[in-house]
């Protein structure tokens, strides 16, 4: 079923690539026309709404770039269903494109020896943009990404976080429903990072945009997505609420007091503690299946008059760690 | 139609604009190619001066003759791309991900988006030339031959272009095909620049029949300069633009092949 609301859907489909056989020597790799197939995406299966913001996670080589590659209509699944706005991007690929708006973080598709207002002008030709569009989208980037500044200068003259604004402008001018962005702030220091961030969030707030992130910066995840899909060696492994993964996973968390008066000791069930400065300051790991942090901050603040208090919730790159690391529970 | 001859002509200013951020490197590339070429025209002049003609073949019919394949090598270099050498590197760096993800054909975009702008010196060369020539032996030329020679020019650069994709296009099978492109196409194709009759029949099977260059130049030169003498000759002779069309749709049909096949470099 090709469903209306959904932007993205995907039904299981599979991804893979014959690769020749490496071992057993040089004649052999030579003249050897063994091929064993690898799956880059296996069977996956998920649904993207319009105007949802979605990271999508996974260790490297698990099968995102891959994923958004089918999405975009460069190349085709093995098998499986993928449908974007109710079409097959790879059999209505020139279609597709207008719809869909690609940044690839790791190439170009600025004119390098072009001031970035000529790739700009040309996409405004190959998409047909109007002039009313163009003019309002062009505004808007230059407010969020401060591209006057870079105007006149040829691309091969840009910093990596210049170049990458205008990277995503490229990709934006024609207003596509659904925004790809794979690993976009790779490489990039803070300020240009929170500019991006804050762009994508008003790209999505004014037109709806849906977006599709992949990143293994956690922060970008944490402030732009609000979907989460996690996939693992070519599978989906989680499909939720970012809030969700981090109730679902979130097992400790840190809560530190600084006290009125020393205490020596401080014993609650399910909360390892640590006292410094002679006791005025305590900080407890918190296990979450036992206890909770409202609890251990109540029990303390019944000993001594609790001064300044800060819980440390567990980040979500620890998340991602611990699942990479030992799978999905 | 008439948008695409916009979008080319967008293309073409921004090329230049381009290519002047390097303005000496643009006009001396013009100029060296302009030298090159010019030499290769004289050499024809003193191998006549000094042997009298190559098997019937005067000066004149020689420039003619060279004149068609560099013509046709030039159109198809200067105004569309020489994806013999370049499709292996769009596909190895995975830049050829980034024309598929625009509303365009991915042919057009290849053709739009690397145009040889030197190619202009050997362009205005080959005029000086072939025009003195056809000048010089214009009392042999029959109208029809005037005409055949405009056909082949135009035919002529989508033989060469089917060269290019087709050579350009098993990338997506082999990914690398630099050198496979150099012999095959560059030093197999430089028979053509002398009348193909003086080689060996093997040659000439080749040439015909397997890697059909001869269809560039050799053989509308025989009707062109009316040197068909046998049945078979005037049949090749005017088969040639046909010939040229056909191999131009076979490459752009295994293009598509390889295209559909090609699995896109690791990201």
């Amino acid at each position: 079923m090709i469903s209306v609301e959904n932007i993205v859907q995907i039904e299981n489909i599979s991804r893979e690539y014959k690769v020749a056989k490496r071992d057993g020597g040089f004649a052999k790799f030579i003249f050897s026309r063994e091929h064993e197939i690898v799956y880059a995406v296996r069977n996956i299966s998920f649904s993207v709404a319009k105007g949802e913001l979605v990271g999508l996670l996974g260790p490297n080589g698990s099968g995102k770039s891959t994923t958004i590659k089918m999405l975009s209509g460069i190349i085709t699944p093995s098998a499986g269903k993928l449908y974007v706005m109710g079409n097959d991007p790879f059999k209505r690929r020139k279609h597709n494109a207008y719809n869909i708006g690609v940044v690839f973080g790791q190439r170009s598709q600025l004119w390098w020896d072009l001031p970035i207002g000529d790739t700009f002008y040309l996409l405004k030709k190959i998409y047909k943009i109007s002039d009313e569009t163009y003019k309002q989208n062009l505004n808007l980037s230059k407010k969020y990404l401060d591209l006057e500044s870079i105007w006149n200068q040829p691309v091969r003259q840009l910093s990596l976080g210049q170049r990458m604004r205008a990277e995503i402008v490229a990709a934006i001018l024609h207003n596509p429903k659904l925004l790809f962005l794979d690993e976009p702030t790779i490489g990039l220091d803070i300020v240009v990072k929170h500019q991006i961030r804050e762009f994508i969030l008003k790209l999505n707030n004014d037109y709806k945009t849906t977006v599709i992130l992949t990143s293994h910066d956690m922060k970008d995840i944490e402030d732009i997505c609000k979907k989460i899909i996690l996939v693992d060696k070519g599978r989906v492994a989680i499909d939720c609420h970012i809030d969700e993964l981090k109730q679902m996973y979130n097992k400790t968390a840190v809560v530190k007091l600084s006290l009125s008066s020393a205490v020596s000791n401080i014993a609650i069930l399910g909360a390892r503690g640590m006292s410094e400065l002679g006791g005025r300051q305590w900080s407890f790991l918190v296990d979450k299946s036992v206890t909770t942090t409202g609890r251990v901050v109540f029990e303390v603040s019944q000993i001594a008059e609790v001064t300044e208090l800060e819980i440390i919730e567990q980040a979500m790159e620890d998340i991602l760690h611990d699942i990479y690391k030992n799978g999905v529970r | 139609m008439l948008g695409n001859i916009r979008l080319y002509g967008t293309f073409l200013k921004l090329s230049l604009k381009g290519r002047m951020e390097y303005k000496f490197s643009f006009f001396s590339s013009i100029l060296a190619n302009f030298y090159c070429y010019f030499i290769t025209y004289l050499t024809y002049w003193v191998i006549t001066q000094r042997f009298g003609t190559i098997s019937g073949w005067e000066y004149e019919d020689l420039v003619i003759l060279y004149g068609l394949n560099l013509f046709t090598y030039s159109i198809a270099c200067a105004l569309f791309f020489n994806s013999a050498l370049q499709l292996e590197r769009e596909i190895t760096t995975g830049r050829l991900d980034g024309y598929l993800v625009r509303p365009m054909g991915l042919i057009q975009q290849l053709l739009l988006s690397r145009i040889a702008l030197p190619a202009i010196g050997q362009i205005i060369v080959s005029l000086i030339f072939v025009v003195t020539a056809f000048i010089r032996i214009s009392w042999k030329i029959t109208v029809f031959g005037y005409f055949y020679f405009c056909l082949s020019v135009l035919t002529g650069a989508l033989l060469q272009s089917g060269a290019m994709i087709l050579i350009g296009s098993l990338s997506f099978w082999m990914l690398r095909t630099r050198d496979l492109a150099i012999t095959v196409y560059y030093d197999l194709r430089s028979f053509i620049n002398y009348p193909i009759v003086i080689f060996p029949l093997i040659i000439r099977i080749l040439l015909t029949y397997v890697f059909p260059w001869a269809f560039i130049n050799y053989y509308p030169c025989l009707i062109i300069l009316s040197k068909a003498k046998t049945q078979e000759e005037y049949i090749l002779g005017l088969l040639s633009p046909i010939v040229s069309i056909l191999f131009f749709l076979l490459s752009l049909c295994v293009f598509h092949h390889g295209l559909h096949r090609y699995s896109s470099s690791g990201s």
